[in-house]
């Protein structure tokens, strides 16, 4: 009998997508709100399991309570759409005065970035968070790639018996930097991907599209040297980045999960293809398409890992963990 | 039925905010009393009542804290705000001026 309440618990937390504390809350508001309802049929005669059944009948599904209760949290103020939108709009604008290579603006704007991300995560981290993060962590994923490609290249002239330049112990600190920057951005990933996988692949937003671009650069031989041929694609950047502001504050606004997801995996493979013929990509059918899969697969990624990954609070049993949080609230 | 239901829909916020406008109440206490109030006529579920306390939550119109109750029971009381009070105030307003203007008509025939 009992657990058909802890059932009926971590079937509402699982449908919830928000904070743990947040969770906790509403949990703890529902449960006793069944006790007090039970006690009442209770003393009307019923049996516990017959009172504790009618209750949970008159709640409703565990689902239908989880999606109404989710869309009273997911729509945010205009403002908190801005917040979400303002690191989008700060890169593009990078893009639109063909500064994003100067470090002199770039390097101000990732340590500002970072700091509020830093801020932010400790304190409540509200839900305008994610795209700050998301561009917190390019830097970390940037020098782990890097690290990497040093690293394998490095193997690579041992294995072939030919001579490496770098001294024994910056292998050894790559080495050391690699696990550590891998371990670093899984750690903030699966966290986010836990609480909720759309907030994930909200953080991951531009990485389609900046890869779409780093490919083109790379495929004409623009990557590095040809600043006519880079400056060419930066106003498509830009404007990207702006569509990106844009989806961001329409995301805040929408109060159904659905609309979200399906605004988020509709636009998202539309402008990546739209950038990466702009930017001037292969026209193939096959290159179009590939470019659609992997845009959809990068946003779908989270949502099979949440999947995997379980909710926040893990494989908690709610019953013996509010019950004993109401009686230290009680004892205090 | 079906158009109790909607009206029901479409007022939830103005009904709840008129009773937390007394006293504060926590959730199953608002159930119990729109119940009575209404003389069985509003039968307010869990699946509404609590969503629609933490959206006006939410929008800053009623606030939620624990608090414990005589019987040492916990519970999750809402009181109402100033901002709260002051939508209240015009929702009621609005009603009060609509449902006149809807009897006038519906009685029109009676005068």
């Amino acid at each position: 009998m009992l657990l058909a309440v802890e059932d009926y618990l971590k079937g509402v937390s699982k449908g919830l997508h928000l904070s743990l504390e947040e969770k906790e809350n509403i949990l703890s508001e529902l449960y006793t709100h069944i006790q007090e309802r039970s006690e009442e049929l209770m003393d009307k005669g019923y049996t516990e399991e017959e009172a504790r059944q009618a209750v949970l009948a008159r709640m409703g599904p565990p689902g239908s309570l989880a999606r109404e209760l989710y869309q009273a949290y997911s729509r945010g103020s205009l403002r908190e759409g801005l917040l979400a939108a303002l690191p989008h709009l700060l890169v593009a604008s990078l893009f639109a005065f063909h500064v994003w290579g100067n470090p002199f603006w770039v390097v101000p704007l990732l340590l500002l970035i970072t700091a509020v991300s830093l801020y932010e995560w400790r304190h409540g981290r509200p839900s305008w968070l994610y795209p700050w993060l998301g561009y917190s962590l390019l830097p970390l994923a940037a020098t782990f790639l890097v690290s990497l490609f040093i690293l394998g290249n490095g193997l690579w002239l041992w294995l072939a018996g030919r001579p490496y330049v770098l001294p024994w112990w910056l292998w050894f600190l790559l080495g050391i930097y690699v696990v550590f920057a891998l371990w670093a951005i899984s750690s903030i990933f699966f966290r986010v991907v836990r609480r909720d996988w759309l907030y994930a692949s909200t953080m991951s937003l531009p990485l389609p599209v900046l890869t779409a671009w780093l490919v083109n650069l790379e495929r004409r031989g623009w990557l590095l040297g040809n600043k006519d041929g880079l400056r060419q694609t930066e106003g498509v950047i830009a404007l990207v980045f702006l569509v990106f502001a844009l989806i961001v504050v329409v995301l805040a606004h929408f109060h159904w999960r659905v609309l979200k997801v399906g605004t988020i995996l509709s636009i998202t493979p539309i402008i990546s293809l739209l950038a990466w013929r702009a930017l001037g990509g292969g026209p193939g059918l096959l290159a179009l398409v590939g470019v659609v899969i992997f845009s959809l697969a990068f946003l779908l990624a989270p949502a099979l890992l949440e999947h995997k990954l379980g909710p926040e609070e893990g494989n908690r049993n709610w019953l013996p963990y509010l019950y004993q949080r109401f009686s230290q609230a009680s004892r205090s | 039925m079906k158009y109790a239901r909607e009206l029901l829909k479409g007022n939830t916020d103005s009904l709840l905010l008129s009773l937390l406008r007394e006293q504060p109440m926590y959730g199953y206490q608002i159930v119990r009393e729109m119940g009575r109030r209404s003389l069985g006529f509003f039968q307010f579920k869990e699946g509404t009542l609590y969503p629609a306390l933490h959206r006006l939550e939410r929008q800053g119109l009623v606030e939620g804290r624990w608090g414990v109750a005589p019987s040492g029971q916990r519970r999750r009381y809402y009181y109402i705000t100033q901002k709260g009070l002051s939508l209240l105030a015009s929702k009621t307003t609005e009603w009060l001026d609509f449902s006149r203007a809807v009897n006038l008509i519906l009685n029109s025939d009676k005068a």
